[in-house]
């Protein structure tokens, strides 16, 4: 069985982000943070005991900015950095294309098709909140439309971020109903986060184009995992739901818990403790990979 | 570090308040009021054995209004009667200044200026649901400016009130978060409220400026309160959240009880779930000795307070 990671972040030195950021970035997980090229993200991989990672840069270019850095707003992996990296290990790693959609509308599709039919990239990432726009903007639909065209998935983010600039509104998932409105068959992956972990799943249990990434959960402990797998199970949405670590270094417990893929083991030590029905090995086969292998079509 | 009680709320007579007005805001709690002067908050604070309560006022004077009432619409609590109460009470009560910005935006200015220089006013209260704005509306820009020049924080409400006309849109946390990334430096205490509870802990766990008012769980159940401070925790900022009564007498769930005695009985909800425990000096930031720093309020040893307890 083929297991795959959702939701992994390439940023491997000072130069693809300005320190104070990555500082701002994991204040509330205790500060500590790594650097992360091709290679590192193997490793989380290894640790984890997952066969494949879906890997993103960044462009936060446009948004970045800090009163006290008002120089240091840099924050860019670029896409060909992402391809770079995959290359050296194409057994492991596939490409999502991270692009800034309003930075210019139409060089974003043009991007975008260049990183699916140049290099592979399966999936194409968007940040409403660090790129500080609604997802329903119509200036953003034209990437949106193009991942439609190029049969990639749109991975969108949600929710709490800690980075300052980041604003929370954007990151509402009712934005995200809209989309599926109008797009009832661009498979959307939705990042299911705190503090609209109900909207989220909502939204995705609402449209069957939509999957969950629960890689927030990964660092939140197995008792939220379950009750959100819970509730995508009681709304007939588990077999949209995709395993992510967010490269698995976010201790969200506030107990400095042991963070990781171990959560899908003790699931079930949750549903004996709280009297609830257990998850059956195929429906945890499927988060961890059937789901993803169905949904990135890697078969 | 003296105990803190966050929010305490003058409303002496009808003089203050219509009689439909406090009807409306306690109907929820099964309609019981009382009106409070110095004394009565002075009361509410031995009763739950907290030293210091900050004292709020009101001047909800241009919002508020009743189709059945169209003339009793005077809820107007004067800063000069907040601080003639904590004149009364030198050490136990400290002011917060109440003003309705958009009355006029520089008398606001020199209002908050006024109460703080003249009577030692720790605080400024916005109040973006009753006074029907936007926080982070431009037109208050002088004001917030103002609060980071005398450097004292803000202390705003989000989620439910009873109140019909303070519409809940206002009350929305996520529009607070505005008000963080344009002003890293301006503090601001967050009454964390139903039904945006996990927004407003998002919103403060952003924001490193942003503190937790925790009074909404004064009547409420210690299960519910150990969450919310888990959650606190788990993204760092338990060090900024803050003990609040709300006057202590608006039951939501619960066993009820005097305030205090809810929040130190999260422990053994830990007991129960098998969570983490409060140490004695998280509890001991909460009841008081992060909003005595933030507030700059001293030792009752050291200081038995001015004209207006500061």
């Amino acid at each position: 069985m083929l297991t795959v990671d959702c939701h992994l972040h390439l940023t491997d030195s000072s130069e693809q982000a300005p320190v104070w950021w990555m500082e701002e970035m994991y204040r509330p997980y205790g500060g500590g943070y790594v650097w992360t090229d091709g290679a590192a993200i193997v490793g989380i991989l290894d640790r984890g005991g997952v066969d494949i990672g879906m890997v993103q840069g960044s462009d936060i270019r446009r948004t970045t900015y800090h009163p006290d850095f008002p120089d240091q707003r840099y924050v860019f992996v670029p896409n060909d950095y992402t391809a770079q990296q995959v290359a050296l290990f194409p057994d492991r790693l596939i490409g999502v294309a991270n692009i800034d959609p309003l930075r210019d509308v139409r060089a974003g599709v043009i991007e975008q098709r260049r990183c699916v039919e140049e290099y592979g990239f399966r999936s194409s990432k968007f940040l409403p909140t660090y790129q500080n726009y609604y997802i329903d903007d119509p200036d953003v639909t034209p990437m949106l439309e193009s991942c439609e065209e190029l049969d990639i998935v749109a991975h969108v983010n949600t929710g709490y971020s800690p980075t300052i600039t980041a604003a929370l509104r954007y990151g509402h998932p009712e934005r995200l109903d809209v989309i599926g409105i109008r797009h009832r068959d661009l498979r959307v992956l939705v990042y299911i986060n705190f503090p609209y972990v109900d909207e989220g799943i909502a939204v995705v249990a609402r449209h069957p184009n939509f999957h969950a990434d629960i890689a927030y959960f990964v660092g939140a402990g197995p008792e939220p995992l379950f009750d959100a797998l819970d509730k995508l199970r009681g709304l007939n949405a588990l077999d949209r739901v995709v395993y992510g670590s967010d490269n698995n270094d976010k201790d969200r417990t506030g107990g400095g818990q042991q963070i990781g893929t171990h959560l899908l083991d003790e699931l079930n030590e949750v549903a004996e403790r709280t009297h609830r029905e257990p998850f059956v090995a195929a429906q945890i086969e499927g988060i961890v990979g059937g789901n993803a292998r169905r949904l990135y079509k890697l078969d | 570090m003296p105990t803190v009680d966050v929010l305490l709320y003058l409303t002496e007579t009808p003089r203050h308040a219509p009689v439909w007005w406090m009807e409306e805001l306690y109907r929820p709690y099964g309609g019981e009021y009382r009106w409070t002067d110095g004394a009565a908050l002075v009361q509410l604070l031995d009763e739950a054995g907290i030293e210091v309560g900050l004292a709020h006022g009101s001047d909800l004077r241009r919002t508020t209004f009743h189709p059945s009432h169209p003339t009793e619409h005077e809820v107007y609590v004067p800063n000069d009667y907040t601080a003639a109460q904590c004149a009364a009470h030198p050490g136990r009560l400290y002011g917060v200044v109440c003003v309705d910005p958009l009355r006029d935006v520089r008398w606001a200015t020199e209002e908050i200026d006024r109460c703080v220089r003249e009577y030692g006013f720790r605080m400024m209260k916005l109040l973006p649901t009753y006074h029907h704005h936007d926080p982070a509306d431009r037109r208050l820009a002088p004001v917030y400016e103002k609060c980071l020049e005398l450097d004292i924080p803000i202390h705003t409400h989000t989620g439910f009130t009873p109140i019909i006309n303070a519409p809940i849109h206002h009350a929305r946390p996520m529009l607070l978060d505005e008000l963080g990334i344009r002003y890293r430096d301006l503090k601001v205490v967050v009454y964390l409220a139903f039904p945006y509870v996990d927004e407003g802990i998002a919103v403060v766990a952003r924001h490193p400026n942003f503190y937790a008012d925790l009074s909404y769980y004064a009547g409420g159940d210690p299960r519910d309160l150990y969450r919310v401070l888990n959650k606190l925790r788990s993204l760092n900022a338990l060090d900024r959240a803050v003990y609040g009564s709300d006057n202590n007498d608006k039951q939501k769930s619960g066993p009820g009880g005097v305030a205090s005695g809810i929040f130190h009985s999260v422990n053994r909800v830990a007991e129960q779930v098998g969570g983490p425990e409060l140490t004695p000096d998280e509890l001991a930031a909460i009841m008081g000795g992060t909003a005595s720093r933030l507030l700059r309020i001293p030792d009752r040893d050291e200081d038995t307070g001015g004209t207006a307890g500061g």
